[in-house]
């Protein structure tokens, strides 16, 4: 897994962090590019209204929630077609109900590691019923292992947006 | 590299699954983040992987004090009587806590003191109860780990000439060593003072947004309880000088009550408490009637036979006969419940 573009992202992702905190992105000549930025959400008040503001997370404590935005770009000279974000619900954090949007996108999830994906209402998750046999019942999302978004449209150069989701430490 | 990937991530999913912190994640934790694309350009599959997005978990400095459920039942004056607090360390780190017991609390109607064995002692054994040789007297701070509990008792003297039903306070108080936390607003950030260096975050106590979580405070209560004794005595039954068993509740037992007719009396005790209230060296008497004589040998206590000899067992009957004699039977200590503990007192006469 690690190969030397991975070692590049690494370093970028140091300076990235000396600049604005939790962020980093890769590089790479041309094509799609990728950005993670973990935030927190504050209220602030703005002359008297009081405005939600996506901040550096700072201090990070169990409970807390953290909002994950994915900002992908197309920085090639011909179009990316079929495009498909993934983004696994990172370790010691569980996803935060409803939380995934994004824009022109169709979200599905997993819930058994990314191998299969699905509208959340057709997701299930293996169980025991009360007299200890095995049974199913829906997901909840806090069985959720990985997030994914399809772009509907084909992502023409130069063209960009984002995608984001919520998850709260464990 | 993207089937590779994909799969080690797999890997961490179902590690996480297997792992329980109620108290949260272990300070210290980094919890990363990347984000995958895949995509195709004229027709050829492309990849693009975000950089590794890294959050440091910071430590919550957060503890909780149990209280105990129900009063202890005490008498006036009494020694070394317990209450028991848990304290559970619910932050996501190590943390030490000093203990402190109160005995001057507002709003009660006594002041318990300190224990003439000491104050505050380590429940080694868990089993709520003091026991000088097991239990382990707290000298400096304790502790805990993340979700760990530990039962704490605290030791008091109950001041003499307290009326029954009234109540005395004693609390203990938890407060994180931690420099800077005691007392501290929730969201209190304390530089490198977390567990492994990491950042220490004041959490936020039982009692809302503003109460710190640096510290916690439980209160227990000592109840006076005594009074809990209700005797009452029944005929069981009357047996006249034939063998005949005549009924006891008619109301028409004058052929019955004949010389000769045996009575067996019941004396039925009741031993009631509100709270964990007991009846100490419970000693039950009763004369033998005039005009009868003592059945030899007729003691029954929950039914089971007892002697007359003033012996092992818990009952005697010495130099009962005719109209003379006291029964007695040494019940010990008996605690009490709310819906009272019932020991039935059986024996007999025979009219003479």
């Amino acid at each position: 897994m690690v190969n030397s573009r991975f070692l590049f992202a690494m370093v970028a992702l140091s300076t990235a962090l000396l600049a604005t905190g939790a962020q980093a992105q890769t590089s790479p000549a041309g094509g799609v590019q990728l950005v993670n930025v973990a935030q927190k959400e504050i209220e602030v008040d703005e002359g008297g209204k009081k405005v939600r503001k996506l901040v550096d997370p700072g201090k990070m404590v169990p409970g807390d929630e953290v909002v994950y935005t994915i900002t992908y770009a197309n920085k090639g000279a011909r179009p990316a077609e079929r495009v498909v974000v993934v983004n696994p619900v990172p370790q010691h954090t569980r996803m935060r109900t409803s939380s995934a949007e994004g824009a022109n996108t169709e979200i599905a999830y997993s819930v058994d590691g990314g191998k299969t994906y699905a509208a959340p209402d057709k997701l299930t998750v293996s169980t025991k019923d009360a007299s200890g046999k095995a049974a199913t019942r829906p997901a909840v999302a806090a069985d959720f292992t990985h997030i994914r978004w399809t772009l509907k449209e084909p992502l023409a150069p130069g063209a960009g947006g984002f995608v984001r989701f919520r998850t709260v430490i464990q | 590299m993207f089937r590779r990937a994909a799969l080690s991530l797999l890997a961490t999913a179902a590690l996480a699954a297997g792992q329980a912190f109620a108290a949260g994640t272990p300070a210290g934790t980094t919890i990363t983040n990347t984000a995958t694309a895949n995509y195709s350009v004229s027709g050829s599959p492309a990849t693009a992987v975000s950089g590794s997005v890294a959050i440091t978990v910071d430590e919550l400095i957060s503890v909780r004090v149990t209280s105990p459920a129900s009063p202890t039942g005490v008498a006036s004056p009494d020694t070394n009587r317990v209450v028991v607090f848990i304290v559970t360390n619910v932050g996501n780190g190590p943390e030490s806590f000093t203990l402190a017991p109160g005995y001057n609390i507002a709003g009660d109607s006594f002041d318990p003191t300190a224990g003439s064995a000491g104050t505050l002692f380590l429940d080694v054994n868990g089993d709520g109860q003091y026991t000088a040789a097991t239990d382990t007297p707290i000298t400096g701070p304790i502790t805990l780990n993340p979700d760990q509990s530990r039962q704490i008792l605290l030791l008091a003297n109950i001041p003499a000439n307290q009326v029954d039903g009234s109540q005395g306070k004693a609390t203990l108080t938890a407060t994180s060593t931690t420099t800077g936390a005691a007392g501290a607003a929730p969201g209190t950030v304390l530089p490198g003072l977390g567990a492994g260096g990491v950042d220490a975050m004041v959490g936020v106590g039982p009692g809302g947004a503003t109460d710190s979580g640096s510290d916690d405070v439980g209160t227990g209560i000592y109840q006076i309880s005594g009074g809990l004794v209700t005797l009452a005595k029944t005929l069981l039954s009357v047996v006249d000088p034939f063998g005949n068993t005549c009924a006891v509740t008619s109301g028409n037992q004058s052929g019955c009550l004949v010389p000769g007719a045996v009575l067996e009396y019941r004396v039925a005790v009741t031993v009631t408490s509100a709270a964990s209230g007991v009846a100490q060296s419970l000693v039950i008497t009763d004369n033998v009637p005039a005009n009868t004589t003592w059945v030899a040998g007729s003691i029954r206590v929950n039914g089971a036979t007892r002697t007359d000899a003033a012996d092992a067992d818990n009952a005697n009957c010495t130099g009962c006969g005719n109209g003379t004699g006291t029964m007695t039977v040494n019940l010990g200590n008996v605690a009490g419940t709310p819906a009272g503990v019932v020991t039935n007192i059986d024996y007999k006469v025979r009219i003479n």
